[in-house]
């Protein structure tokens, strides 16, 4: 990849970041048009586009954003309203732009047609013909580079008094640095001559700039080219000056002055010893001009800008490194968990410290290296928005979309792999759940319905809920398309939760019409397989006539977890320590039997056992004192039955091949310290085969529990 | 370059009407100095400014530096905007340029 294709790759990035916030900005802006900030961020984002989309030489994206930059003009001057249309062309701009972006990669082509046609639509709700009018000078032109916040070069300019005489307007030099980045121009205009003693045709002026850029020095001293014979000309990059420690205080204004030679030490000492604000004092006892002082000002904000610019700092990786840091991280815990063993073993005082202070310092490091992959879950929830906006439309339903807890921190593979099942679970509430305006107020709702998608942390977890206020799931049709599709047998009895799970079967769909939003070809089994795949578990609580909320329970990371290593016969087996509430001794008083079941009484509460040994057809004989694990998930305890509880273990998850993925009760496997391999339980899987507790699904766990151990 | 100047009572009013440029800075510096002469309070009225440069900005300021030096008044009556912007493009800030918004 070359210089400019890199650059063109970082435009390419950040123009999808600012074509997210465009769709995010106009969909508050919907809600409400009076948002004078949401409006100023919507037409910024498109300034922006359109400038750097200039620079990069993709001129249609740059013509495209300045038809619809005028439209937005005029309404953050109040000239024009926001209106349906304006929203609409917006929207269709953003996509348009997303296609211009990324033609040449795959088969994406730009609609010249609907391109032109939005163009159109957009003059025309501009009722004057438009004008290019320059920014307002209160508002100086963003930076167009694309290298971050660039540095501050402090640019003194003297030009002699010829300078008017060849030809050159320092005006239009001061423009061009505008150009360059943020700037701000002080002029020196005290040491002017009167009118009757000086010539009217010589330059008296000088002027002081602060330049905020990215462009480099060499982008400064071009645009002095032609008067650097006539001038003085002084460039100092002041950005040394700024200190990274944001904790720094901030250049004081008369250090900058006596750094720049305005002001002796002396003159600055004597109006201290005042205690008022200097920049006042000085002026006042007439030491320095007005204009030194303002443009020593000027420059002390752009420091200050920049240590904020500083603290928000970040960098850009591809996430391809980051897995390899994780895999790597992996390898470590594992050879961690190893070396400790050895220490352990030998009983070598003189080995234990040292490897006690590598344990300490791997687990940190694991801490933080899983951290960087966080990601708030909220740059998902912005697109649902479009999607409820686009098919309430579609379906002439009036349906708001409430996201809560967008900050709420996910392992990014998680989030990228849950967009999908999302999408599809959220247009299942707009098709299948909500209903149409007059059926609600029918019902005695409100017209509007009304989804709510929040997330929030539970435990180890991080929970997602889809709670509408429609219809709810009608057992009566589920069970009996279940038992028509022969899913399950015409006479069984199933309680409400086992019926509302028999929509995750492949090959059900309720509908009785297959609509165009949810008949896709996808059932609500693949949201299924991509939650179980990703270790999480779904709940449904639904009640007719109020509506549908959907649980998911999803871990926060998929590389690395906190378990409980267990023994049970020759075996050692993980349980993840999220789900664990307690572990006891099985002693015999506990025991009860329920309906045939092995019930134990914990604190009074009967709680159904397990026996691992049984779930994985281990030999016995059992020890004469069991110990069990009990477990929480969803909303169902269950008490395991184990040989022996080990301990802790941080368990590095190493993913089953294919083969494996009909075993229920195993979601990975973990390489211990002495390079065994221990199993990962599947709680929700273990619960599902005791209960029904059919030989074949223990006969296939077992048979999977061999070869993975062979 | 169209310079207007009246006198009235020691008020002094100079007007600068259509663009102040390099080209008749020199022209018009004898017509103003005999108008910052002639009162004790000057009147600048700079409604009518058409294209203004950066020695048209100067002049101006020159003329102020006069007044000062003289212990006069200088009252600016009237502003276009693009005389206003040309003070932005110069930079000249807001409140350093003594220009007064005043009443006739």
């Amino acid at each position: 990849m070359d210089g400019v294709d890199r650059h063109l790759e970082t435009f390419r990035q950040e123009a999808d970041e600012l074509l997210g916030e465009i769709e995010a900005v106009i969909l508050l802006i919907e809600e409400n048009p009076d948002d004078d900030d949401a409006i100023n961020r919507l037409f910024r984002a498109v300034h922006t586009l359109k400038g750097s989309g200039g620079m990069f030489g993709l001129t249609d994206i740059a013509n495209f954003s300045h038809g619809l930059e005028s439209v937005l003009d005029k309404v953050r001057g109040k000239q024009l309203a926001v209106s349906h249309e304006l929203i609409d062309l917006t929207l269709a701009y953003r996509d348009q732009v997303g296609v211009m972006l990324h033609v040449g990669e795959g088969d994406v082509a730009v609609d010249v047609a609907l391109v032109e046609d939005i163009k159109r639509r957009l003059k025309a709700l501009c009722p004057t013909p438009e004008r290019i009018e320059p920014p307002p000078p209160s508002q100086p032109a963003r930076p167009v580079s694309s290298d971050g916040p660039g540095i501050t070069y402090r640019i003194r300019f003297a030009p002699q008094p010829v300078l008017f005489g060849t030809g050159t307007d320092p005006a239009l030099l001061l423009r061009e640095l505008r150009e360059l980045g943020e700037c701000s121009v002080t002029a020196h205009f005290d040491e002017v001559p009167a009118l009757e003693l000086a010539d009217p045709e010589d330059c008296h002026l000088a002027w002081d700039i602060v330049l905020t850029t990215a462009a480099g020095l060499d982008a400064i001293r071009d645009v002095f080219v032609f008067v650097e014979d006539i001038s003085k000309i002084d460039i100092a990059d002041i950005s040394s000056d700024i200190v990274l420690d944001p904790d720094a205080p901030q250049p004081r204004l008369g250090d900058i002055l006596l750094q720049r030679g305005d002001l002796a030490t002396a003159d600055l000492h004597a109006p201290l010893s005042q205690q008022s604000r200097l920049g006042e004092l000085l002026v006042d006892s007439g030491t320095l001009s007005s204009a030194k002082v303002s443009s020593a000002l000027s420059e002390q904000q752009a420091v200050a800008k920049q240590q904020v610019a500083a603290k928000n700092d970040s960098v850009r990786v591809p996430s391809d490194k980051l897995d390899a840091l994780i895999n790597l991280l992996g390898e470590l815990v594992t050879n961690q968990a190893r070396l400790s063993q050895i220490a352990r073993n030998t009983g070598d005082m003189v080995l234990a410290a040292p490897v006690e202070e590598a344990d300490r310092l791997t687990d940190e490091l694991r801490d933080i290296v899983l951290n960087i992959r966080m990601m708030p879950i909220g740059t998902t929830f912005s697109r649902f928005k479009r999607l409820v906006r686009d098919l309430s439309g579609e379906l002439d339903k009036q349906i708001e979309l409430v996201t809560e807890g967008a900050e709420t921190e996910l392992d990014k593979t998680v989030i990228d792999r849950l967009g999908d099942p999302l999408v599809h679970l959220i247009r299942n509430s707009i098709d299948h759940g909500i209903e149409h305006p007059d059926e609600r107020t029918r019902a005695g709702k409100p017209a509007k319905g009304t989804i709510r998608l929040t997330a929030a942390h539970k435990g180890a977890c991080v929970v997602i809920s889809i709670i509408d206020d429609g219809w709810g799931l009608d057992t009566a049709a589920i069970l009996k398309k279940a038992k028509d599709k022969g899913l399950v047998a015409a006479d069984a009895d199933l309680s409400e939760k086992e019926i509302f799970s028999l929509i995750f079967l492949p090959g059900f769909s309720t509908a009785t019409t297959v609509t165009d939003v949810s008949g896709r070809g996808v059932g609500m089994d693949v949201v299924k397989r991509e939650i179980d795949s990703l270790r999480g578990t779904i709940d449904i609580h639904s009640e007719r006539g109020v509506g549908t909320r959907i649980d998911l329970s999803l871990p926060l990371t998929l590389a690395i977890i906190e378990g409980l290593l267990v023994h049970v016969a020759e075996d050692r087996y993980v349980i993840p320590l999220s789900a664990i509430e307690e572990c006891l001794e099985l002693t015999h008083d506990r025991f009860a039997t329920s309906g045939g079941r092995n019930v134990i009484q914990v604190r009074g509460v009967p709680v159904p056992l397990v026996r691992l040994r049984d779930v994985f057809s281990l030999p016995d004989p059992r020890p004469s004192l069991e110990q069990a694990v009990v477990v929480n998930v969803g909303d169902l305890r269950v008490g395991l039955a184990v040989d022996e509880v080990i301990g802790n273990h941080q368990t590095v998850i190493k993913s089953l091949g294919k083969l494996y993925r009909k075993a229920d009760c195993i979601s990975g496997a973990t390489i211990m310290g002495d390079g065994n391999v221990a199993l990962i339980l599947d709680l929700a899987g273990i619960i599902r085969s005791a209960r029904s507790d059919e030989s074949v699904v223990i006969a296939r766990n077992a048979q999977a529990r061999r070869s993975i151990m062979a | 370059m169209k310079i207007t100047t009246s006198q009235v009572d020691g008020t002094s009013t100079i007007k600068i009407t259509g663009d102040l440029v390099i080209g008749g800075v020199a022209e018009a510096k004898p017509e103003i100095v005999a108008a910052l002469a002639a009162g004790r309070d000057i009147r600048l009225d700079l409604g009518e400014v058409d294209d203004c440069d950066t020695a048209g900005v100067q002049l101006l300021l020159m003329a102020r530096a006069s007044v000062r030096g003289q212990g006069k008044r200088l009252t600016t009556i009237a502003r276009s905007a693009s005389f206003q912007a040309a003070l932005d493009r110069i930079g000249i800030p807001a409140g350093g340029f003594d220009f007064q918004e005043g009443t006739h």
